[in-house]
C-alpha cells in the first residue's frame, strides 16, 4: 500500500515533469501582429558581359513591374553595396543588413547578331539559398518582353498568384492643338512603355475594351460625326461597327465568353443597358428604366451585369441579371459611385467614388462591401482590372492633364505610368 | 492364477479316488476265497459211519439161523459182500476220501499254490499296479512336477515378465521422477531466477523512481526558474518576430501557418521548418523570413532558461487578426 502510493506519487511527479519537459513539449508562440506590407527585394543590375550596352535595362523593368504590383519594395539601387551577378558571389549578410528578403541577379551577354542571353537567379536571403535560376537566349527586341516575364516568374515564385506584367494596355491619346485635334487607340506594355497607334482619328474615340480571347477590341466612334461602337481585329486592323443606333451607342463591355457585348443605348429615349449578340446582331434590353442606365460591365460568371444608374436620385452601381430582372443597388457609401469594374476573381468592384477628396478609385469588397478607396483625386476615372486581379489601371487628372496610373487593389504602389507627351485616358488592361 | 489351475487339481483328485477305489476293490474279491473252500472237508469227516456194529443168533433159528445162518450168511455173505462192498465202498470211499482228501490237498495245495500263485500275481498285479501307481504316481508326479516346473516356469517367466514390467515400470518411473525432479528443479531454479529478476527490477524500479523523483525536482527547480523567465522572453521573441514581420500584401483572411524553429543558445534560428502550411506560399515565406530576419531572438539573461529555450523546438504561429 505504500510503495503503491509512492509509486503513484512518483508518477504524478514524472508526469509534472514530462508536461513540463521541454524535450517534449515545444515552447508555443504565437504572432498576431505584423505589417501588411510590400516584400522587401533587391533587383540587382544585370552584369554585362560584353562591350555593347543592351537595350534594355532588365533588372530596371523587373524592379519596376515588382514595385507597380504594390506587393514589393525594390531596393534602390543607390543602396545597393555589391552588384553580384551570381549565387556564389552574394554575400548574404550584407542583404540582410538591407533589409531584403529576396534578391534577383542576372547577366545579359551579347552573342552578336542581335541575341542575347539573359541568366537570372532570384535568391532567398534569409536561407541564403536559389528559388530560381534560368538562362535564355532573346534577341535584342524581346529582351523588354522577356524582362516582364523575368517580373511574372519572381512575382509567382514570392506570391503563389500569377504575375500580370506580360500583358498590354490600351488607352485613348488626344494629340494635336484645340484647332488641328485628333484621337488614338494606343496600345502598350502593361508599363506603358512600346506604345503603338491602332487608330487615328480626327474625331474623338471612347471606351476602349478588349475582348477576353485578346484579338478584338470594342469602342466608340464618333467618326461619322455621331457615337458608333466599333469592334476591331488587332491582328488584321479589321473593323465594323455593331451598334450605331440613334442617340447613345457607348460603353461596350464584352461577356466572358466573348460573343456578346453590353452596351449602353438610348434610342428608345433615354438611356438603357443592351446586350448585344455579335455572331446574330440580335439585341435584347437588359434595363428599361425611366433613369440614366449606363457604363455596363459583367461579372466573371457571365451571368450579371454591373451598371451605373441614378435612378435612386445619385448616379449609384447596380446589378442585374443578364436575363432581366430587379436591379438591385450594391453602392450605398458616398452620394456618387459610378464606372464600375468587377475583378477578374470576383472579389473585387472597383469604382469612381465621390467623396471628400473629390473622384478617386476605391475598390469594394463584394463578399463584406466594405469601400477601400485606392486613389488620392481628385479626378481619377476609368478604372480597369489587370488579370490578376491585384492592380488597376485608371486615368488621373492632375493639373488638367489626363494621365495614366496604376494602383495595387491593396491600396499601395499609386504610380503613374511614364509621363506621356500627351493627354491619355481610359485605358483597358489586357486578359492574359 | 487360481481359477485356470482348477481342472488339473480336479483331474488329480479323481485320479487318486480311481486308485483308492481300485484297491478297496482287489481286497473284497481275493480275501473270502479261501474260506469257501475249506468248509467242506470239515462236514465230511463228520458224517463217517462205526465199524464194530454187526454181531451172530440161533440154528432153526441156526437152520433158521442156518437158513438165517445161510441168509444171515447169505445175509451176512450179503452183508458182507454189502460190507465189503461197503468196506470196500468204504476204502473207495476213504481212497476216495483220500484222493478226494488228496485231491483236495492237491486241490488246496493246488489252491494255495493258486492263491499263492493269485497271491503272487496278486502282489505281482499290486506290485504291478503299485508299480503302475508308483509310476502313476511318478507320472503324476513327473506331470505334477512337469506342471509344477511347467508352472514355475510360467511363473518364473511371469514373475520375469513382471519383473521385467516392474523394472520397466521402475524405470520408466524413475525416468518420470526424473524428470519431474529436473522439471521441479528447472521451475525452482526459474521460480529463483524470476523472483531474483523482480528483485532486480523493483530495485531498478525503485531506483529509477528515485532518480525519476530527484530529476523531477531538479526539473521543478529548473521549470520554476524557467517559468518566470518564459513570459518576458516570449513576449520579446514575439515582439522581435512581429516586427519584422511583413505579411504579403492582399493575402486573404483567415491564412495561419506553424513554424517550428531550433535556437542556438545566442538566440541564432538554425533551423526553420514548417508544421502546419497556411497553404499560401507567401504568406509561408514571410512568415519564415520574419523568424529570420529577428534572428538572433533576444534570450533570457538566466542561462539556465536560455539552454532551455535553445534546447527545445520553438512552433510559431502566424495568424494575423485583422
Amino acid at each position: 500500500m505504500m510503495s503503491k502510493t509512492r509509486n503513484l506519487l512518483s508518477l504524478a511527479l514524472l508526469g509534472l515533469a514530462v508536461a513540463l519537459n521541454p524535450a517534449r513539449a515545444a515552447i508555443n508562440i504565437d504572432i498576431t501582429q505584423g505589417a501588411e506590407a510590400a516584400i522587401p527585394i533587391a533587383v540587382v543590375p544585370f552584369t554585362l558581359e560584353g562591350p555593347a550596352l543592351p537595350p534594355q535595362d532588365i533588372a530596371g523593368i523587373v524592379a519596376n513591374d515588382l514595385r507597380r504590383s504594390g506587393k514589393f519594395e525594390p531596393l534602390p539601387t543607390s543602396d545597393m553595396l555589391s552588384r553580384p551577378s551570381r549565387l556564389e558571389e552574394v554575400q548574404f549578410q550584407q542583404w540582410k543588413a538591407l533589409g531584403v528578403d529576396a534578391m534577383v541577379i542576372g547577366s545579359v551577354q551579347p552573342l552578336g547578331g542581335g541575341e542575347y542571353q539573359v541568366r537570372f537567379e532570384l535568391l532567398d536571403t534569409y536561407k541564403n539559398s536559389r528559388i530560381l535560376g534560368k538562362l535564355y537566349r532573346v534577341p535584342g527586341s524581346s529582351l523588354r518582353a522577356l524582362a516582364h516575364s523575368i517580373a511574372d516568374q519572381v512575382y509567382e515564385a514570392l506570391t503563389g498568384q500569377a504575375g500580370a506584367f506580360s500583358t498590354q494596355i490600351i488607352y485613348v491619346q488626344q494629340v494635336g492643338d484645340a484647332d488641328k485635334r485628333s484621337y488614338q487607340l494606343v496600345l502598350a506594355d502593361a508599363d506603358g512603355e512600346r506604345p503603338q497607334v491602332i487608330l487615328t482619328s480626327p474625331q474623338p474615340l471612347m471606351a476602349p475594351a478588349w475582348s477576353p480571347d485578346r484579338r478584338r477590341i470594342a469602342y466608340v466612334s464618333f467618326e461619322n460625326r455621331r457615337q458608333e461602337v466599333f469592334v476591331q481585329s488587332l491582328a488584321t486592323g479589321e473593323r465594323r461597327s455593331v451598334a450605331s443606333f440613334a442617340g447613345l451607342n457607348s460603353a461596350p463591355a464584352w461577356s466572358p465568353d466573348g460573343r456578346r457585348l453590353a452596351l449602353t443605348l438610348s434610342k428608345d429615349g433615354n438611356p438603357d443597358i443592351y446586350v448585344l449578340d455579335l455572331d446574330t446582331g440580335a439585341l435584347r434590353a437588359v434595363t428599361q428604366h425611366w433613369s440614366i442606365d449606363t457604363e455596363p460591365t459583367w461579372a466573371p460568371d457571365g451571368r450579371t451585369i454591373y451598371f451605373t444608374s441614378d435612378r435612386g436620385g445619385r448616379p449609384q452601381i447596380y446589378r442585374v441579371a443578364v436575363n432581366g430582372g430587379q436591379p438591385e443597388r450594391v453602392t450605398f457609401e458616398g452620394n456618387y459611385n459610378a464606372r464600375p469594374a468587377v475583378s477578374p476573381d470576383g472579389r473585387w468592384l472597383a469604382m469612381v467614388h465621390r467623396g471628400p477628396g473629390g473622384d478617386q478609385i476605391a475598390v469594394m469588397d463584394l463578399q463584406s462591401r466594405q469601400l477601400r478607396i485606392l486613389t488620392r483625386g481628385p479626378l481619377d476615372e476609368s478604372p480597369s482590372f489587370a488579370p490578376d486581379s491585384a492592380m488597376l489601371i485608371y486615368t488621373s487628372n492632375k493639373n488638367g492633364m489626363p494621365r495614366l496610373a496604376t494602383v495595387s487593389v491593396f491600396g499601395r504602389a499609386d504610380l503613374p505610368l511614364p509621363v506621356m507627351r500627351h493627354s491619355v485616358r481610359e485605358a483597358a488592361w489586357s486578359p492574359r | 492364477m487360481g481359477w485356470k489351475f482348477l481342472p488339473h487339481i480336479g483331474l488329480a483328485v479323481t485320479l487318486h479316488l480311481l486308485v483308492a477305489a481300485l484297491f478297496l476293490f482287489s481286497f473284497s474279491f481275493t480275501t473270502p476265497a479261501p474260506s469257501i473252500v475249506a468248509q467242506p472237508a470239515i462236514e465230511v469227516a463228520a458224517e463217517q459211519p462205526p465199524v464194530i456194529q454187526a454181531t451172530a443168533v440161533d440154528l432153526q433159528a441156526v437152520e433158521n439161523e442156518i437158513k438165517r445162518q445161510k441168509e444171515r450168511e447169505a445175509a451176512a455173505e450179503r452183508r458182507r459182500k454189502e460190507l465189503e462192498a461197503q468196506e470196500r465202498a468204504a476204502r473207495e470211499a476213504r481212497q476216495r476220501e483220500e484222493q478226494r482228501l488228496a485231491e483236495l490237498e492237491r486241490q488246496k495245495q493246488q489252491e494255495q499254490e493258486r492263491l499263492a500263485k493269485l497271491k503272487q500275481q496278486q502282489e505281482a498285479e499290486q506290485a504291478k499296479l503299485r508299480e503302475i501307481e508308483a509310476q502313476k504316481l511318478a507320472a503324476e508326479k513327473a506331470r505334477q512336477e512337469e506342471q509344477a516346473r511347467a508352472e514355475r516356469e510360467r511363473k518364473a517367466r511371469e514373475e520375469a515378465e513382471a519383473k521385467r514390467k516392474a523394472e520397466e515400470e521402475a524405470r520408466r518411473k524413475a525416468e518420470e521422477a526424473k524428470k519431474a525432479e529436473e522439471a521441479r528443479r528447472k521451475a525452482e531454479e526459474a521460480k529463483k531466477a524470476e523472483e531474483a529478476r523482480k528483485r532486480a527490477e523493483a530495485e531498478k524500479r525503485r531506483q529509477e523512481e528515485e532518480a525519476a523523483r530527484q530529476r523531477a525536482i531538479a526539473e521543478e527547480e529548473k521549470q520554476a526558474a524557467i517559468r518566470s523567465a518564459m513570459p518576458a522572453w516570449a513576449s520579446a521573441v514575439k515582439a522581435a518576430v512581429s516586427r519584422v514581420w511583413i505579411r504579403p500584401v492582399g493575402s486573404p483572411a483567415g491564412l495561419s501557418c506553424v513554424l517550428q524553429i531550433r535556437l542556438a543558445p545566442d538566440g541564432t534560428v538554425q533551423d526553420v521548418q514548417t508544421v502546419k502550411s497556411s497553404g499560401n506560399s507567401a504568406f509561408d515565406r514571410s512568415a519564415e523570413a520574419a523568424i529570420r530576419k529577428a534572428s538572433p531572438l533576444p534570450m533570457p539573461s538566466n542561462p539556465i532558461a536560455a539552454r532551455e529555450f535553445a534546447s527545445q523546438p520553438i512552433n510559431f504561429t502566424f495568424s494575423p487578426d485583422r
